[in-house]
């Protein structure tokens, strides 16, 4: 007591400020502290909530969810302007799998094993590797990631069964 | 770079060469049919950063493969490349599109053909065309003082078969494969065809179908990309080769090729799919999006032969 009461005086003597603006002063002091902690956890906010997950799948389709343009190919008939192609990945994530359309033909992503994606107003912001900024993408179609490994499995067995053994199945179902 | 079809027709020829053996000596013997089939794809690359400077380094983590759309990121092997040696067909464009500019055009052919061989092997051949057909002008004696008089004895004139002359000159280079020898078109021109039989397309396909790369000079006097210098780019980035500008010289597109040969890294992993026909191609950084990975945009594939 006789510590705070001393450093209460050096208060009076400095500032001019009695207990109750001293205490006053002990808020703003605490908020601002408060304040100071709050920023880097609020610029964190989009960084913290980060999901993960891997692009399986990349091919090059029609820029349909954003906007259209066109762009001179060697692969149409003369006199035509071909639509511009955007990128299309297939990122699988822990619980779901997103297909998502780039908004222009050179807007990639690093196909690092793991991304950081977050989704933001309808749209799957990726994180560019370590850089500070995000690439946006719009959301194509998203699949449970269970359904989807079902169907991938589906895929896989259907490729690896030989050509014969099916043809004979059929073979076998009309009798012959 | 490799052609994987040669590849793989050579991995069949071998696997069937036992086959032809047993049915030539009992032909009593029921007729046994072997099936064999690729399974590991080979691609020749290099990479380049946002200045389109080589990069000399590049390790498995720098790129992942995107083969038919899958992600391949599992590499068997990652090495430099053999190839030590180009053999270069100039491709000129001889039409009337590129009249105004034709005398300096050569004048670079003939720079680039009079220029001392950048290896032992190094050879280099001159196709022109238009009006029909392309010619051939010179090869193996490019550099003689006759080949020269026919080089300077051609003239500007006529309709561009542009994409003729590509195919025709794909299936020249493709005749002349050696092991240890890049084969090179560099094409003069444009790149505005106004009468070939064929399209951009198969131009491009039998380009990749060849296995050589394809390196353009864009002779368009605007420094703004007409349709024609999209179309070059768009041919030389299919093939895994480059493009420039007739404002850089014929020579450092040469030196270009062989700073890429020197630069190629050749990477292997499994066959992902058996699906027969075309398969595209891409390899796209890991992590750093300023690299390039310059590679052919595919490769055939045939399953099996029946």
């Amino acid at each position: 007591m006789k510590t705070v009461s001393r450093s209460t005086r050096y208060m009076k003597h400095f500032f001019g400020l009695n207990f109750f603006g001293l205490i006053f002063l002990g808020l703003i002091f605490l908020g601002l502290i408060l304040a100071v902690c709050s920023v880097p956890a609020a610029w964190a906010g989009p960084f913290g909530v980060y999901q993960h997950g891997t692009v399986v799948r990349m091919r090059v389709g029609e820029c349909t969810l954003s906007h259209r343009g066109f762009m001179v190919a060697f692969g149409s008939p003369a006199g035509q302007m071909p639509e511009e192609v955007c990128p299309e990945y297939t990122l699988v994530s822990d619980k779901v799998v997103y297909v998502i359309v780039g908004r222009s033909s050179n807007q990639l992503i690093p196909l690092a094993d793991v991304i950081d994606f977050r989704l933001h107003n309808n749209e799957l912001a990726v994180r560019v590797d370590d850089a500070k900024h995000e690439a946006k993408f719009s959301i194509k179609e998203m699949i449970l990631r269970s359904e989807w490994d079902l169907v991938q499995k589906h895929i896989t067995d259907q490729l690896n069964t030989p050509p014969h053994a099916t043809d004979s199945a059929m073979a076998m179902r009309n009798g012959n | 770079m490799l052609s994987h079809r040669q590849g793989w027709s050579l991995a069949l020829v071998t696997s069937l060469f036992p086959c032809v053996f047993i049915t030539g000596s009992a032909n009593d013997a029921p007729v046994t049919t072997y099936h064999s089939s690729a399974s590991e794809v080979s691609v020749t690359f290099f990479a380049t950063d946002q200045n389109n400077q080589l990069i000399d380094t590049v390790v498995n983590d720098d790129f992942a493969v995107v083969d038919g759309g899958m992600v391949i990121r599992d590499f068997r092997s990652l090495i430099r490349s053999n190839e030590t040696a180009l053999d270069v067909v100039a491709v000129v464009d001889a039409s009337e599109s590129v009249a105004p500019r034709f005398h300096t055009t050569m004048h670079d052919v003939l720079q680039l053909v009079s220029e001392r061989p950048l290896a032992s092997d190094d050879n280099i051949s001159v196709v022109s065309f238009n009006g029909l057909r392309p010619v051939l002008l010179c090869t193996r004696d490019c550099r003689s003082p006759a080949a020269g008089q026919r080089l300077l004895a051609v003239k500007a004139a006529g309709p561009t078969p542009l994409f003729d002359a590509l195919v025709y000159a794909a299936n020249f280079s493709s005749n002349r494969r050696v092991p240890g020898v890049r084969r090179v078109l560099i094409l003069f021109s444009d790149g505005a065809d106004t009468i070939s039989m064929t399209s951009a397309h198969d131009a491009v396909k039998a380009i990749i179908a060849s296995g050589a790369l394809l390196y353009t000079v864009d002779l368009n006097e605007s420094a703004d990309a007409s349709s024609g210098s999209i179309v070059l780019q768009r041919m030389a980035d299919a093939t895994g080769g480059r493009s420039f500008s007739a404002r850089d010289g014929s020579l450092n597109v040469l030196q270009a090729a062989l700073a890429d040969l020197r630069a190629s890294y050749v990477v292997t992993y499994p066959l992902p799919s058996h699906a027969a026909g075309f398969h595209s191609l891409r390899i796209l950084p890991q992590h750093n999006l300023n690299l390039r990975f310059h590679c052919r945009s595919g490769y055939y594939y045939e399953d099996r032969i029946p």
